[in-house]
């Protein structure tokens, strides 16, 4: 781990104006994801995941976001560093696609209906390599080939509405990775699939890392997803980290009592059915537009005093590569 | 594709069939006896019965609808009683004159429309969007009758720019086409078809506003809707530049609704409109409808609503044909 790491997110703020005033979506948000490896960024719903991956993209203004604050440094093989915020537009255009790709949870709404799949492939190799309209679609055939699309000479030409989900998530992880990224971001890619289809893309997503050589950003509610497919952890709450680090130590030794929480609620795990009841966290995440003056998980916290109250706890390394965001850490066991 | 094709073939013909039955049924369904309007008020049960045989009306109503379908498309439309001539060269001498107003005024509204809407939707200006929706709300809610005269008021009788009602201006030497535009310009007279433009240009301003306002507002709704599709953020996470991710990927998703409508606003105008034609005394097929329901002169009528289904249908297989060649989804299914 003396290399630096590919992708490094340092104090990341993302905020929306919304008619109800500035949500502040994603906040003091710091992690990196380690050159060839996988993170993953586990949280549940609006927890400030998708921001973040946008953010990274900078895609976010086109939801009405903006990245107030914060760095996010990619590096390129070479070592040298891309200040991913103060890029301008034209450049970050090259950078998308290029350097770091995304995958999208809706395989059945992130395809162009009026196009072929393959000129959907062929139209980033196009943009990004400069090639031919021949040798992109040659490339295309090849990706097709890669993601296991059966007979893709032929299916080159099929549009989306002639494929199932799992078939277009293949197909999308085919443009995402058709310009060999540095970076690869899945957002829930599996979610919206059926669960053995689910099980094909991870495999797919892996044996393609190991392939390309690239770093994997895998963002999903599923840490059982996140045990078979990461090598290090962030936990998302309420729009910040609150625990990163390796997948072997987090789930060894959880120190934040939202990561205790969710590790309990999982089916089938070694906490497993309490008196026929599945484990849950009480309550229910702080609206964004309200959020607690002190830690944020502390409405929710068996372990919360006054001082969780009072003021909101720094990310704190604990142990090496483990960070928490826990004033009472310590304390905190399975 | 040739499946498509059968399958909207099929479709048509069925159409025209259905339309023609309710033309002929409507038309015998009337209180009022076409040998009684024929022969007056005066003629006796024979002279009655005779006008009676003369046009076939003593058949069955099957026979009756049959000789109508047969002869419709044989060319034989009837005879209109009011003009005192057969009724197909009545409509052929119309019509060109409605047709050619109507593609003018569709024309201007389709293009002005599209072009106005995809660029301000490109510019994403709001000011602009502002005026586009403006314009399309006062284009809608604006009667054409009133916009005729406000036209006549202004361009006419202060400005002086333009002529006044009198219809479509002076002949050209050789009637080819019908369409004065292009006939003078087959003669090689620019004067003239400019001339011709100069007389088509307040109608034809005045019938295409509606339209003009209609496609701006459903383009508009359409376009909006398509950029915030999912597929779209896709496409800007692969690096596709603004310009191409609007032309090459959301217009023609936006496209397919306004290519429908434009298609039936077509089909619509080529009907000939009653008002516009009236204020401008335009010799189109909408005056001859007209009088041809005042005087109950149901031949003409008759021929009229066959003629317009068949032009509906006509411009809607073109419509499906385009649609085919635009959304693979329509060309498979």
């Amino acid at each position: 781990m003396s290399e630096a790491p590919l992708l490094e997110v340092a104090n990341l703020r993302t905020t929306f104006d919304t008619p109800r005033g500035k949500v502040v979506s994603v906040e003091d948000v710091s992690f990196s994801v380690p050159r060839g490896k996988t993170l993953g960024l586990v949280g549940e719903s609006g927890s400030g995941k998708s921001v973040t991956s946008l953010s990274i993209m900078r895609l976010v203004g086109r939801g009405g976001g903006q990245v107030e604050a914060g760095t996010i440094t990619l590096r390129g093989n070479d070592g040298a560093g891309i200040d991913v915020l103060s890029l301008p537009e034209r450049q970050m255009r090259e950078v998308r696609g290029r350097d770091m790709a995304m995958v999208f949870q809706e395989p059945m709404t992130s395809l162009d209906p009026v196009w072929s799949i393959g000129d959907q492939i062929a139209e980033s190799i196009r943009l990004h390599h400069g090639a031919s309209k021949r040798e992109a679609r040659a490339q295309a055939v090849e990706m097709l080939r890669l993601v296991g699309i059966p007979a893709p000479e032929r299916r080159v030409k099929d549009y989306p509405h002639q494929l199932s989900g799992g078939m277009r998530q293949r197909v999308m992880i085919a443009i995402a990775l058709s310009c060999r990224p540095g970076l690869l971001i899945a957002d829930e890619p599996t979610t919206a699939l059926d669960v053995t289809i689910q099980a094909q893309i991870l495999d797919l997503i892996r044996r393609l890392q190991a392939e390309i050589g690239m770093s994997v950003l895998f963002i999903t509610h599923n840490l059982g997803v996140v045990a078979e497919i990461a090598d290090r952890v962030a936990v998302m709450y309420s729009g910040q980290v609150v625990e990163e680090g390796p997948v072997a130590e987090i789930f060894a030794n959880p120190r934040h009592p939202y990561t205790v929480g969710l590790m309990a609620s999982i089916p089938g795990g070694d906490h497993g059915l309490k008196d026929g009841h599945l484990p849950t966290i009480g309550g229910a995440p702080p609206n964004p537009l309200d959020r607690p003056a002190g830690c944020r998980f502390a409405p929710r916290c068996t372990l919360a005093k006054d001082a969780c109250r009072a003021a909101g706890p720094a990310l704190e390394e604990v142990a090496p590569q483990h960070k928490v965001r826990c004033i009472r850490w310590q304390e905190v066991t399975r | 594709m040739g499946r498509f094709l059968a399958e909207r073939l099929w479709s048509a013909v069925l159409t025209v069939l259905g339309a023609s039955i309710i033309a002929f049924v409507v038309l015998r369904a009337l209180p009022t006896d076409p040998a009684r309007l024929i022969a007056g008020p005066f003629a006796s049960e024979d002279v009655l019965a005779q006008v009676r045989a003369q046009m076939g009306l003593d058949k069955p109503l099957v026979t009756q609808y049959l000789d109508y379908i047969v002869n419709f498309f044989t060319g034989d439309w009837g005879f209109s009683y009011a003009a005192g001539k057969d009724v197909l060269p009545l409509v052929a001498e119309r019509l060109p004159a409605s047709g050619e107003l109507a593609l003018f005024a569709f024309t201007i509204a389709f293009s002005l429309a599209v072009l106005l809407t995809v660029l301000v939707s490109y510019s994403g200006s709001r000011v602009l969007d502002g005026l586009l929706r403006a314009a399309s709300f006062v284009g809608v809610g604006v009667p054409p009758f009133w916009i005729s005269l406000l036209f006549l008021m202004l361009f006419f009788e202060t400005l002086g720019w333009f002529p006044g009602p009198v219809g479509r201006g002076p002949a050209p030497p050789h009637v080819i086409t019908g369409f004065y535009t292009f006939d003078y310009l087959l003669a090689g007279d620019i004067r003239g078809a400019l001339t011709a433009l100069r007389h088509l240009a307040l109608p034809g301003f005045a019938l295409s506003l509606a339209s003009f306002g209609y496609l701006i507002r459903l383009l508009r709704a359409n376009l909006l809707d398509v950029v915030h599709e999912p597929f779209i953020t896709v496409l800007h996470s692969k690096g596709v530049p603004a310009f191409s991710a609007h032309f090459r990927h959301i217009l023609p998703n936006a496209f397919l609704p306004t290519i429908t409508a434009g298609g039936l606003i077509l089909a619509q105008l080529l009907g000939g409109s009653v008002l516009v034609e009236q204020i401008f005394t335009w010799p189109g097929i909408g005056t001859l409808v007209i009088d041809g329901i005042t005087r109950q002169d149901y031949a003409v009528v008759q021929a009229f609503i066959l003629l317009s289904a068949v032009i509906y249908i006509v411009v809607n297989f073109a419509v499906d044909l385009l649609y085919g060649w635009i959304d693979p989804r329509v060309r498979r299914s």
